[in-house]
């Protein structure tokens, strides 16, 4: 059974205003509701892993969104944390970016991992689910709209 | 989300995945059932290229003698006699000057045809290939006393060479791709497809490895039905054979001494052909008047035999059917013998095969003369004589007793016959080989290095068999980049390297699955996202053993090589067929070290 968005995103894990707006640090405030995550072996050579990788090929990938990730081996488990920005932030000079998803996968876990970002993928497709994710008031309002999508 | 056009893939990329993967998953394709599938095209087109130059060497006789009749025997027996003399001799010099000037343009040509198919490296000379086939040609048509299969034999082992070339086959599926023509080539000339595939894989190959035997029946079966659906079910040299029955076991002794007769006289035959080589050769001539020679003397022996025109197969027909007296037919054997030498030894390109049939079905049919005499059971069938001499005679000459078997057999499709023949074709081997170290093919395999080549696979090391400059994509490839690789390619498992062309691991085609169907997604992805670390890999020092012994752990086709100094620079791979192949042809090298 592979894994679902909802196995590795839960409530604590998602900041509904960042104060950041630029990249680096937008990234470095999402990670850092890892901090508490017990298969966060290194927090800040996370952080740097997933900063690495964006300089090597960016994430955003248009409508608002961003999957900052790595592959490391500070993580035991895929782990991952939302932080919204409704000003928008930018990436590398691309559109505003106000839904960003901060992923850390372990070396061994690639089918997981593509599952996961797959499943992610498919449901914000949708624009309205991305709308209902920006008006949500609640961590809880935010998980419920991305839950409303029917997993495909 | 929009995607961004630079990096989305290209639009027919996707479905073209899915079909790959789908047929991955549903079929579990190795470079075995590729290389099966590449049989059958090489037997599809080994048999065009039979009907062609059977269709272009008619032909060419119409011009030589403006006869049209059914068989070259028939042709010569309506001319003058002044034609049956010159027309052999015509058309050995125009083959002889194909040779001459050909060989000028082509680097290097030889007579026999055997060097095509003892494959070496699996590179058969274009050049040199058409220049035989078109000197084979007008000898054939002008009558000359040798077999068509040679060159049809030629041809289609040329085409698998040129085409597993542009396909960019290794060394070893080459070789097994030319085998593969042969094996057409020779299925296509007796629409005996498993007498083709077994001429090769016994004279040859030396092997009935399944490895290499199947993709040889493959080429085989293609070959006999293409040939059937253009020529009809008939054979391409048709023999129309009695029903043949022992009344009793006991009738089986003739056949036993027939065959130990064959096996007597077979290494006189061999050695014939050789002295006439060497006599040939001593001539102070260019090769187009040693041709000419030869050609000449065979129509000095047609004015007053023209039986011992062409292969000899109207012959066979005409012992097969017709009494005919032992004196006259003692003569046309005798006759037929010096015109093959006569031929043979001028340096004429064609096959020796036919020509052996027709020597065994003279010698069965006189044998079965003389033991008439003083047999005391019910009358002896000289036709039964004729097939098993036949058989028994291409045993020994060839030293492939499996082989003759199954051909006879293909040629009779009588399972009356196959206990005498059998036994007489056994026996044949045995004898022969006593006095006769050298098959009539061995001196074309010594000539090519088929035993280095063999010593030399016992020593072989990953390094031999490794393709050099595998596809591999940078850790930072996008996702286009990595699908279009797997589409181009048929492999599962496509190598990451570093700037420092380090090995990384490998992304397998299974793990992209996922994102078939979020194109979008792609743009997220490069190599480094989802390559599987710690993939096996082999160094290019490793033993073949060492090698089997990783595959055996690993289910894939492929492994890469990777050099030991330097860190894990990807050097190239190796596949799982090439490995196979190469032990395959191992074992008769240690077989031959331990005897």
């Amino acid at each position: 059974m592979s894994l679902s968005v909802f196995d590795v995103l839960t409530s604590d894990r998602i900041a509904l205003d960042l104060k950041s707006r630029a990249q680096a640090e937008a990234i470095t405030e999402t990670s850092a509701l890892l901090t508490t995550c017990p298969y966060m072996l290194d927090l800040p050579t996370f952080v740097s892993e997933v900063l690495a990788r964006e300089q090597l090929s960016p994430t955003a990938l248009g409508s608002g969104l961003a999957f900052p990730h790595a592959r490391t081996g500070t993580v035991e488990q895929i782990v991952m944390a939302a932080g919204r920005c409704r000003d928008g932030v930018s990436f590398n000079g691309s559109d505003p970016v106000h839904l960003i998803f901060v992923i850390g996968t372990p070396k061994n876990m690639v089918r997981e991992y593509l599952g996961l970002v797959g499943d992610l993928a498919r449901r914000l497709k949708q624009a309205n689910v991305r709308e209902q994710m920006l008006k949500a008031g609640t961590a809880a309002e935010f998980l419920a709209a991305l839950k409303a999508v029917p997993r495909i | 989300m929009e995607a961004d056009p630079q990096q989305t893939p290209r639009k027919w990329l996707l479905p073209r995945l899915r079909l790959r993967l789908w047929l991955a998953e549903l079929f579990h394709f190795s470079e075995l059932q590729v290389t099966l599938f590449w049989a059958g095209v090489i037997g599809f087109a080994g048999a065009l290229s039979s009907v062609a130059f059977r269709k272009l060497t008619d032909f060419v006789h119409w011009v030589f003698t403006r006869q049209t009749t059914g068989g070259y025997v028939l042709s010569f027996m309506n001319l003058l006699w002044w034609q049956r003399l010159l027309i052999p001799a015509l058309g050995g010099i125009i083959a002889g000057l194909i040779i001459y000037f050909g060989t000028r343009l082509a680097r290097k040509s030889s007579t026999d045809y055997m060097e095509a198919i003892v494959l070496g490296d699996g590179v058969v000379s274009f050049r040199s290939s058409m220049v035989k086939c078109a000197s084979a040609m007008f000898s054939i048509a002008s009558g000359a006393s040798i077999g068509r299969e040679g060159p049809l034999v030629q041809l289609s082992a040329v085409l698998a060479s040129l085409f597993g070339r542009w396909r960019g086959m290794p060394p070893l599926q080459l070789r097994l791709l030319v085998a593969c023509g042969a094996a057409a080539g020779i299925a296509s000339a007796y629409n005996a497809p498993i007498g083709g595939a077994l001429f090769v894989a016994e004279i040859v190959l030396q092997s009935l490895a399944m490895e290499t035997f199947g993709p040889l029946v493959f080429a085989s079966v293609v070959a006999t039905l293409t040939i059937r659906r253009l020529l009809g079910d008939s054979p391409l040299y048709e023999i129309q054979i009695p029903s043949v029955r022992l009344h009793s076991n006991w009738e089986i002794l003739p056949y036993f001494l027939l065959g130990l007769l064959a096996g007597l006289v077979a290494p006189w035959f061999l050695r014939l052909l050789r002295a006439s080589e060497r006599l040939f050769s001593k001539l102070p001539l260019p090769v187009y008047l040693r041709i000419a020679l030869g050609g000449l003397t065979v129509g000095a022996l047609a004015i007053l035999h023209p039986q011992v025109c062409g292969n000899g197969y109207s012959v066979i027909n005409q012992v097969l059917h017709e009494h005919v007296v032992w004196q006259v037919l003692l003569v046309i054997f005798v006759f037929k013998l010096l015109a093959t030498a006569a031929t043979f030894g001028s340096g004429a390109v064609g096959g020796v095969f036919t020509p052996t049939l027709f020597a065994g079905a003279c010698l069965g049919v006189l044998y079965c003369d003389f033991v008439q005499r003083i047999w005391p059971g019910p009358p002896l069938v000289p036709a039964a004589f004729a097939l098993v001499g036949m058989g028994a005679f291409l045993s020994a000459t060839t030293h492939a007793p499996l082989m003759a078997i199954i051909i006879l057999f293909e040629l009779t499709l009588d399972y009356d016959i196959i206990l005498p023949l059998m036994l007489a074709c056994v026996v044949a081997h045995y004898t022969c080989s006593a006095f006769e170290k050298n098959s009539v093919y061995s001196e074309s395999l010594k000539r090519k290095g088929f035993g280095a080549f063999r010593q030399e696979l016992g020593a072989l090391s990953v390094a031999d068999i490794m393709r050099a400059n595998p596809v591999a994509v940078g850790e930072n490839a996008r996702f286009t980049e990595i699908a279009e690789n797997f589409v181009r390619n048929r492999f599962n498992y496509l190598y990451v390297i570093d700037d420092e062309k380090t090995f990384r691991g490998v992304i397998s085609l299974h793990d992209i699955k996922s994102y078939l169907n979020d194109p979008e997604l792609a743009q997220l992805v490069i190599a480094r996202d989802i390559l599987q670390e710690g993939f096996p890999t082999i160094v290019p020092e490793a033993s073949l053993a060492t090698a089997l012994e990783r595959f055996s752990h690993h289910d894939g086709e492929r492994l890469p090589v990777t050099s030991s100094r330097n860190g894990q620079r990807l050097l190239g791979s190796i596949s799982k067929t090439d490995l196979l192949l190469a032990l395959t042809e191992q074992k008769p090298a240690t077989t031959a070290a331990a005897a």
